[in-house]
């Protein structure tokens, strides 16, 4: 569903290349962790998948269900099936969740010429899955993501992800910054998005969300590149033994 | 005597993005252009007034001549346009129809009701079904009016301006010019002496009116000058919700408005004044439009509330200061606003906050769109007066710019003479954050549809504040005037 | 004619003038007819410029510029001399040779420089221009010795002392002091410019200073203003800066208002990625009035300025803000704040502030704000319930206001000399009626 053939990335701002030919093929039903130290690239990629217009790919393709994407903006991709869990969510003052979400499943069933909901129909789904991922209604009704604490935007981050229902889901660093008890939950969350239909990039720097989100493949990301893939087992080479070996192993 | 000559036309509204543009063809009765004594007179007599609103009207015309002679229009606003030849306008307009006041609403002219049908203003039975009494102004005359007998049995006078001068001169001999003297202003002496109609309204001593009451303006003639002037009275205890809207039909020539609105709160009363202004704001190219010189103003007694809720996309010239004097202890007053200006509009818009009373308080949200080539300014004084213990006022006033040929300008004169106060002003200026409109647009919306959702959430704090219908109104005028300024 | 009376005052000073050189001359008579056309500026509420200006008791004077030349500086301002600085007094209005020493490392000229007038003349009013301001042409056309100091090409500079003085017999003194600042490319310099009044205490004297600023590309230079007024005078003083290419303008100041005084610094940012920061202290009592008037101009892409000023407020004083910033069409990336903080302590001091913007560039990042407020009588109970006594907790929550200013000055010595006058200031507050 995913194929990245010799992507090359750079910053526009200040010609920076980032990414310096990623090869990547990604299956139906497949999750992928990419792993790499820090400012190899790992976000850079997934927001490159998204669409970022921080970035501008220079070489290579993404091609997504066989349609090429490299000059697609992030909504169309979005319609797609492409969806973000950022990092560092932006705050945004007066626009609440449940408004911004129907606003993009409108647009996703117009991208589509479906039929689009009626409020009532959403507030049905929508309630559901706030229910399901055990965020408090509280948060809700604030203005997106202000005044919410680390682990709150990263659970609200899964609640688009589960009202979106993505056919490839890119978690950019969904781990950093969140303790034991909300990294639990918010795996238990991606889990149960789990289906043969999706795909997962999981972007990390630890290892420590893999014990809860089981990966197919583990990519090590160096420089801009893919210099090592394996199975799970790699992810805890990882753990025990730092990049340096890698990145060693690779230099020689 | 001078013999009023009718006019109708056609105008063609092909390509016209405004679509409250188009115009409706009735008969006007109009007096010759230019403004004189026999003017003044002859629109006092048309409208059957007392002697004393004559005698008032002439002592606002000569204070008005001496200051058109002296120094003519205020010039310290931000504002740019050719002369206005005062000479060359109509300063009575009214639809022939109504040259005998209609009884009921069966006596106006339908075409008339088409329109305010066409612009959406419910004055017939579904004014009572909206819960709303409206006041339906064509050409600064009003021609119907929806007061129902609930309000009566509360004792509430709602009804056009002319009316009350008949019907209940006491009330408006008391409180005219008492807020907005005649000799407040270049534009306020100029509406003093040749003002058409307007609304009133009164609530007697502990009375809530239970619905809200509207007024709706509607510009039609070419060439008219807009002199309404509206007078509402909150007497002790009561409370009235008041909404004010306006457009005006596509002209390629431009429109004075001068406008006139006396706000007065007695003790403990709360007076909520809400308007979403439309005027048409000219052409793409910046011809036509309406000028929009407007003087609002309430006075708060002890304990009292005025609130002025605005939302500004129309007009090509927008002056406006709706204002309150804090005169009583602990008055309150409001301002919230929206303004934009695109393509060539300009608007300086504000407040002033007067607190004279002690422990007054005052917020301001003021919220300036620029796109296209328009400039926005926000012009807001606070001022503390040496009586004025423990006052207290926040203002905060954000500007966001939407392309580079625009201006954004906020000039706040903030002015304190007791230092028990305390204020509190912020303000803010950018563009639409890239990064907003990127997460946006990842979960679909498209860059307009983006656009419009930060713009409207960023307005939100002054959009909640006015009436359910009004707001779903302003986001969607926001939306339409933004059309081509994004993408 | 009566449209010139008010002008008499200067007229006869302007007619005794020493004019040396043609271009001097020619300089001093185009700023002389801009000053006869405008006049002193209209009373209060008038122009937007002197919205709060009172000329009232300015006008009743009839200013003359003849003094005797027997001063010393004596201890009192001995702490404004530093040995390992270098020092130019300039003494009502005249550059004082023996006063000041500097080393070779800055080139200083003035009048005395016969030789050099051209050079001079070419300089001076390059960047504060006459038609802008009334009291800056009644500066040029009345100035009788500016100075220029020049800091040569890639040097770092310690402190340059400018110390203009006012100490007059007669109280219908007036004096202009002018003064030109030329930072060469990549020189980092200190400049310290102190303006004290050592007159009479009852002397209403005029003192209108003008200094321009040229930065060149690359250049640094860290700005300290120090005003010290008698409380009773007249000043209105003008900083003009002109900068260039990712040059940088720190500048910290410290005002002890007079009778009317005004610190008016205009800053236009004409070379990308450059930058200025005018930070500022102000201090009124009695019945004086301190008027703060910062003026910056973002012409070019990538600059960025900050303002922001602290008012102590006592007596029946008055003070004035007015921060401007202009950003011009073409100047994209602009970064730009404000922000004016009052404390007033009094029930009759008065503050009207105006922080405005001027923007005609979209992709700017702006805010300024302000407040006016009184103690906070929570924190004044927090220090009491230590066991502070109510005068002393005063004083230290005042302190506690200006210090984040002082600071800035990052200078020991400075610091110092500052921390004392503030504390002399502070005790002779009438804050009466505050608590």
């Amino acid at each position: 569903m995913l194929n990245i053939k010799n992507l090359k990335a750079k910053v526009i701002e200040n010609d920076e290349l980032i990414l310096k030919g990623i090869n990547l093929s990604i299956k139906k039903g497949e999750v992928h962790a990419i792993m790499g130290p820090n400012g190899s690239g790992k976000s850079t990629l997934a927001n490159v998948l998204a669409g970022r217009p921080d970035y501008e790919i220079t070489e290579g393709d993404v091609e997504f269900e066989s349609k090429k994407i490299n000059d697609l903006p992030p909504d169309e991709r979005s319609h797609l099936g492409i969806f973000l869990a950022f990092q560092y969510p932006s705050e945004i003052p007066g626009v609440r969740s449940f408004q911004m979400l129907k606003a993009s499943i409108d647009a996703k069933k117009d991208y589509f010429k479906e039929k689009k909901l009626s409020v009532r129909e959403f507030s049905k789904i929508y309630d559901q899955k706030v229910k399901d991922i055990g965020i408090d209604i509280d948060l809700t009704k604030r203005s997106l993501n202000f005044g919410f604490s680390g682990g709150e935007k990263k659970k609200n981050e899964i609640l688009q992800l589960s009202v979106l229902e993505p056919s490839l889901a890119i978690l950019d660093e969904t781990d950093s910054g969140l303790d034991v008890d909300a990294l639990r939950e918010v795996s238990e969350g991606v889990n149960s998005m789990l289906s043969k239909d999706r795909s997962f990039i999981i972007v990390t720097h630890y290892q420590r969300i893999l014990n809860y989100i089981t990966p197919d493949f583990v990519h090590v990301l160096v420089d801009g590149k893919i210099v090592k893939s394996g199975n799970k087992e790699l992810a805890l080479d990882i753990e025990n033994n730092g990049y340096e070996k890698i990145i060693s192993e690779v230099s020689n | 005597m001078p013999t009023p000559d009718s006019i109708s036309r056609e105008t063609d509204l092909s390509g016209i993005e405004y679509k409250w543009g188009f115009s409706t063809d009735v008969e006007t009765e109009l007096a010759p252009k230019g403004i004189n004594e026999s003017i003044v007179r002859l629109i006092s007599k048309k409208k059957q007034e007392p002697s004393w609103m004559l005698e008032w009207r002439l002592r606002a015309f000569k204070h008005w001549e001496k200051i058109n002679q002296n120094h003519k229009e205020p010039t310290w606003a931000k504002v740019k346009y050719p002369p206005i030849d005062y000479q060359d306008i109509y300063y009575y307009a009214a639809p022939k129809s109504m040259t005998d006041a209609p009884k009921s609403l069966d006596d106006v002219d339908p075409k008339m009701l088409e329109t305010f049908e066409k612009l959406g203003i419910p004055i017939n039975e579904r004014a009572k079904l909206a819960g709303v009494a409206v006041d339906a102004v064509f050409d600064s005359v009003s021609v119907a009016n929806t007061l129902d007998d609930q309000l009566k049995d509360l004792g509430i006078i709602f009804c056009s301006f002319n009316e009350a001068v008949k019907k209940h001169p006491d009330l408006v001999k008391k409180y005219i010019g008492s807020v907005v003297p005649y000799s407040d202003n270049f534009f306020a002496s100029l509406n003093s002496a040749v003002f058409s109609d307007g609304s009133f309204a009164y609530i007697p001593p502990g009375v809530k009116c239970p619905i809200e009451l509207m007024t709706y303006f509607r510009i039609n003639t070419e060439g008219s000058g807009q002199f309404e002037r509206t007078l509402i009275i909150a007497d002790e205890g009561a409370s009235v919700s008041y909404l004010e809207g306006c457009t005006a039909p596509f002209r390629k020539t431009s429109q004075l408005h001068a406008a006139v609105v006396e706000l007065i709160a007695l003790d403990n009363s709360e007076i909520k004044y809400s308007t979403v202004q439309n005027w048409f704001p000219g052409t793409k190219e910046g011809e036509g439009g309406v000028y929009n010189f407007v003087t609002k103003r309430g006075k708060a007694s002890k304990n009292s509330k005025i609130s002025w809720t605005q939302v500004e996309t129309g007009s090509a010239i927008t002056w406006k200061y709706p204002s309150v004097i804090l005169q009583g202890d602990n008055s309150v007053g409001e301002f919230y606003s929206v303004a934009m200006a695109n393509n060539y509009q300009q608007a300086d818009t504000g407040t002033k906050m007067i607190h004279i009373g002690k422990n007054t308080k005052s917020t301001v949200v003021a919220k300036g769109i620029s796109a296209g080539k328009g400039q926005n300014t926000y012009r807001g004084q606070i001022k503390i007066m040496p009586s004025a213990e423990g006052a207290m006022n926040h203002t905060q006033c954000d500007s966001l710019l939407i392309g580079d040929q625009c201006g954004a300008h906020t000039v706040p004169y903030i002015e304190v003479k007791n230092s028990s106060a305390r204020l509190e002003h912020e303000a803010s200026t950018s563009k639409v954050s890239e990064d907003q409109l990127f997460y946006l647009m990842s979960r679909g919306l498209s860059e307009e549809e983006a656009n419009h959702m930060i713009i409207t959430g960023w307005s939100k704090d002054v959009i909640k504040e006015l009436p359910f219908e009004f707001a779903l109104e302003a986001s969607q005028l926001l939306k339409v005037s933004l059309e081509g300024a994004v993408g | 004619m009566s449209s010139i009376k008010p002008l008499n005052k200067f007229n006869s000073i302007f007619s005794k003038n020493i004019i040396l050189n043609d271009d001097i001359k020619k300089l001093k008579q185009n700023a002389w007819d801009l000053f006869n056309k405008s006049g002193l500026p209209p009373s209060t509420n008038t122009t937007e410029l002197w919205k709060y200006t009172n000329f009232s008791d300015l006008k009743k004077i009839d200013f003359d510029n003849s003094y005797k030349n027997d001063f010393l500086v004596k201890d009192n301002i001995n702490i404004l001399k530093n040995d390992q600085w270098n020092n130019i007094f300039i003494i009502n209005g005249f550059f004082d040779e023996s006063q000041s020493n500097f080393s070779n490392e800055i080139v200083v000229e003035n009048f005395s420089n016969l030789d050099k007038l051209k050079y001079l003349s070419n300089k001076i009013g390059s960047i504060a221009d006459d038609s802008e301001n009334e009291f800056i042409s009644l500066n040029s056309s009345l100035m009788q010795d500016p100075v220029i100091i020049s800091i040569n090409d890639q040097k770092t500079i310690k402190n340059i002392n400018i110390v203009m003085i006012t100490v007059d017999q007669n109280s219908n003194f007036c004096n202009f002091p002018r003064v030109f600042v030329k930072a060469k490319p990549k020189t980092n310099s200190t400049v310290v410019e102190t303006y004290i009044n050592l007159s009479d205490v009852e002397s209403k004297n005029l003192t209108v200073p003008v200094v321009e600023y040229l930065l060149e590309e690359d250049s640094k230079l860290n700005h300290k203003h120090i005003q010290l007024d008698s409380g009773k005078s007249f000043l209105f003083h003008f900083d003009r800066i002109l900068q260039k290419r990712n040059s940088n303008f720190i500048s910290t100041s410290y005002s002890n208002a007079g009778f009317l005084s005004r610190y008016d610094i205009h800053s236009n940012l004409n070379g990308i990625d450059s930058n200025c920061n005018f930070h500022g202290l102000y201090i009124t009592d009695k019945k004086q009035q301190q008027e703060n008037e910062i003026s910056i101009t973002h012409s070019v892409p990538k600059c960025s300025s900050d303002q922001m000023f602290k008012g102590i407020l006592a007596g029946e004083s008055k003070a004035v803000f007015s921060g401007k910033v202009l950003v011009k069409k073409d100047a994209q990336k602009t970064k730009a704040f404000q922000k004016d903080l009052n404390f007033l302590l009094s029930k009759k001091a008065e503050v009207n502030t105006k922080p405005s913007l001027e923007i005609y560039a979209d992709d700017v990042e702006c805010s300024h704000g302000a407040t006016a407020g009184n103690m906070d009588n929570s924190m004044l109970f927090y220090l009491q319930s230590r066991g502070i006594n109510e005068d002393e907790a005063t004083s230290m929550l005042i302190r506690g206001f200006a210090q984040e200013i002082i600071e800035e000055f990052d200078d020991e010595n400075i610091i110092n000399f500052l921390g004392n006058i503030l504390n002399n200031t502070i005790k002779k507050l009438d804050i009466e009626g505050i608590i």
